[in-house]
């Protein structure tokens, strides 16, 4: 019951005692008064013994609990009360007694029994006020508005309160949420404790199927039905569930569906249930009841609504912070399986990450990964959860397709046992490697599942398709390779300015400013040239290399006016005509097809290096003298030897000094005087001062 | 159940086992060779147990575990 402002109560009892001329009071729906009598006091204590009006007022309460506007009434033989209820949502919440009235017709009549039966005096016998009947209505409609305001105003304090407690609830859950609590336990308390009406509060949670497991549930007594499961459909619960809409039941008690909560020992009077969503979709139900009431108020039923909207709220940020700490996971994950990835050289570990990565992820009854091998012309396949007959069958299926489906995509299928099979494709650019097949138990995968699945798929094409190149590369520069050697016994010529020229565009790409790409392609093509294109196209299948060469020979045959071949082969002919026409750069004016800015460079390359070799030439002019020790044709002991003997060492100190026996350094010394065409020690001292002491120093 | 959470974990368990096809260890063994706890070990080797990629054989602390090779198959186009 909303409790009367009492002081606003008895200034409208004030002023409406005043204008109708009666003696009022207020009382709750139980009789107790609520307001201090106003009005004459004396005709009170005339009608009622003074002690006993509580009683008498509890009785008439009592009595008149079901009237719906104001009644009149005999508080003694003629003496009338009217009683007129002050309603809130059509319940009878106070009463207004207000009296004392004698008709008019009545007086004499009611006077005469006063004085003979209660000896009232004449005084107060005379204070008794007439009323004509019109004047009674007049009174009785001005009680009833006096009723009306008090309604009002009641009206509006229970519209005041139960905004207060809706905000006050709002409030607690909110804390929670803010406090990041995700606890369904203390949500409920939450609930059950702003709300007095309400003993039973729980949730229901979806599982597997359309099954609900009580995840919690808050109620009086010892038995609980935590744990207890019911299906979509099945009994109150149920049927919220299945219909997806909120329902209260009163006088629940009565209905045999409730038998769920009755065999458990909670026999709940009014019962309420409103879906929990999770990003749009049922994930349970938030139920609540009371044992005590039959029927649940609508402030408590707007909380549980409120509630279950925070629930919903509560579910879906869950929802999310897993969904972002799982796409966490799977980036850090797939981040590492990359780096292996790019790591492995090896075909069979890119197909067992991806068959068991895929088989972690998704725990299908099989994951399979098919691989093409084209020089083999056949297919590969390591699988996980099939039979030899299903791999037989499944490999001959997709045998049959991958010849039509080169622009293939993502893709279900069904095997030829009638499973369902998620195919991606592993590709790179327009090259179809071979198929990721992932089995499924007749659900689909969940989307971000199938965009983990992907990005594996194409890292698994990608290092598929590196794996192959390196491969390739390896042999196409293989077989470069020994062309390259066989050129020097086929063409030795060739093969002489090949390496002249190799050197020479080594060292220019070394110093220029102008981007050389390729230039290992650009040093074997000095060699291949001497090939004939088709020899080079059987042998080598490297593009980059062949282009070049094609280049070259179109400049040579055609010698263009403006250059219109790639910097590689412009900088091919140039180095050609150089070596060729006798390393004049003169001949490098009537160049015709070569970037003039790359000839200018090339040319003040050449003139910057020829300086060089002069300044060498003149720093070091006694460089040839070490050609005379080759002359002399000492071995490097005998050179040691001689050093010893121009120092002045005799053969002894020779020997101590290079630890050899002197008989050792008289055999050197012989050789030596052989070799040097001398006969003794001073001729051969001599012969050596006469070549110079560089020779000297080079011994 | 949130199988992601330990996917990072079944990853690094799934590649260390695929690394040595021919070995067979412990789950303390296991702990000590990829230098992590136990217990964060134990329920990822029971999810490779169950994926069919590890074989546990004997049971208590002294099972032990071994990668299941996955089937090879190999036909004409």
């Amino acid at each position: 019951m909303i409790l009367a402002d009492q002081d606003f109560f008895q200034d409208v009892q004030d002023v409406y005692s005043d204008l109708t001329d009666l003696t009022m009071v207020i009382t709750d729906n139980i009789g107790e008064m609520i307001t201090n009598f106003t009005g004459n006091k004396n005709l009170l204590d005339l009608v009622y013994e003074y002690k006993s009006i509580n009683e008498a007022l509890c009785q008439r309460v009592k009595n008149f609990s079901k009237i719906t506007g104001p009644v009149l009434y005999d508080a003694l033989p003629g003496v009338k009360v009217v009683v007129c209820p002050v309603t809130v949502n059509n319940t009878n919440t106070y009463f207004i007694f207000a009296g004392m009235i004698i008709k008019k017709t009545e007086k004499d009549s009611v006077i005469s029994y006063l004085k003979q039966e209660l000896n009232a005096p004449a005084e107060i016998l005379a204070e008794i006020p007439e009323s004509s009947a019109e004047e009674i209505q007049t009174k009785i409609d001005k009680l009833k508005k006096m009723a009306a305001i008090l309604s009002k105003q009641l009206a509006s304090q229970k519209a005041a309160s139960e905004r207060s407690r809706k905000e006050a609830s709002i409030d607690s859950f909110l804390q929670l949420i803010e406090a990041g609590n995700t606890d369904i336990n203390t949500f409920l308390k939450t609930f059950s404790n702003s709300n007095q009406e309400v003993d039973l509060v729980g949730f229901a949670r979806k599982t597997e199927g359309d099954q609900l497991v009580i995840e919690e549930i808050l109620q009086s007594g010892n038995s609980s039905l935590k744990g207890s499961t019911f299906s979509t459909g099945e009994g109150l619960l149920g049927q919220v569930v299945a219909t997806n809409k909120k329902r209260y039941w009163e006088k629940v008690y009565r209905d045999p569906r409730i038998s769920y909560f009755s065999q458990k020992g909670i026999v709940p009077k009014s019962l309420a249930a409103v879906p929990i969503l999770k990003g749009g979709q049922q994930c349970g139900l938030l139920f609540w009841g009371s044992s005590a009431n039959e029927q649940l108020s609508k402030p408590t039923n707007t909380e549980g609504s409120i509630a279950a909207s925070f629930l919903s709220i509560m579910e879906s940020t869950l929802a999310l912070r897993l969904k972002a700490s799982n796409n966490l996971m799977k980036l850090t994950t797939l981040n590492e399986i990359f780096q292996v990835m790019a790591a492995v050289q090896d075909e069979k570990r890119i197909l067992l990450i991806l068959l068991d990565m895929s088989m972690n992820l998704i725990r299908g009854p099989f994951v399979s990964v098919i691989l093409r091998q084209p020089l083999k012309n056949s297919l590969e396949i390591v699988s996980r959860g099939l039979t030899s007959e299903q791999i037989d069958s499944y490999s001959k299926d997709v045998s049959g397709r991958f010849s039509i489906n080169e622009e293939d995509k993502l893709s279900t299928h069904v095997t030829g046992w009638g499973a369902a099979v998620y195919e991606i494709p592993l590709r790179y650019q327009n090259h179809s490697y071979g198929y990721l097949s992932i089995g499924c138990n007749g659900t689909d995968i969940d989307e971000e599942d199938l965009s983990f699945l992907n990005s594996l798929s194409f890292a698994g094409g990608i290092s598929i398709h590196l794996i192959r190149s390196m491969k390739e590369e390896s042999k196409q520069s293989s077989a470069a390779g020994v062309l390259v050697e066989l050129v020097e016994l086929i063409e030795p010529g060739h093969s002489l300015l090949a390496a002249k020229a190799s050197k020479l565009i080594e060292s220019f790409c070394e110093s220029t400013s102008i981007p050389v790409s390729n230039r290992a392609d650009l040093k074997d093509s000095c060699y291949l040239i001497a090939y004939p294109i088709n020899l080079l196209k059987k042998n080598i299948g490297k593009p980059s290399v062949l282009s070049l060469i094609e280049e070259y020979h179109s400049i040579e045959e055609n010698k263009p006016s403006i250059p219109t071949a790639s910097i590689q082969a412009q900088l091919l002919h140039l180095v050609w005509t150089y070596i060729k026409q006798g390393e004049k750069i003169e001949n490098l004016m009537q160049i015709t097809a070569v970037n003039r800015s790359l000839l200018n460079e090339f040319i003040s390359y050449l003139n910057h290096t020829n300086i060089v070799v002069k300044e060498i030439q003149l720093a070091d002019p006694v460089s040839r003298q070490p050609e005379i020790s080759h002359d002399l044709n000492l071995s490097k002991r005998e050179s040691e030897v001689m050093k010893l003997v121009v120092k002045g060492l005799n053969n002894r100190d020779i020997a101590s000094h290079l630890y050899i026996s002197e008989h050792t350094v008289k055999n050197h010394m012989t050789n030596i005087f052989q070799k040097m065409n001398v006969t003794d020690r001073s001729q051969a001292i001599a012969k050596i001062y006469q070549s110079g002491w560089d020779f000297i120093k080079g011994l | 159940m949130n199988f992601t959470i330990n996917l990072p974990l079944q990853m690094e368990c799934t590649l260390f086992f695929q690394e040595n096809p021919y070995m067979f260890e412990t789950l303390d063994g296991i702990a000590l060779r990829l230098g992590r706890k136990r217990e964060d070990i134990d329920p990822v080797v029971k999810q490779l147990v169950s994926n069919s990629l590890l074989e546990k054989i004997g049971d208590g602390d002294q099972a032990i575990y071994r990668y299941i090779q996955p089937d090879t198959s190999s036909g004409l186009v």
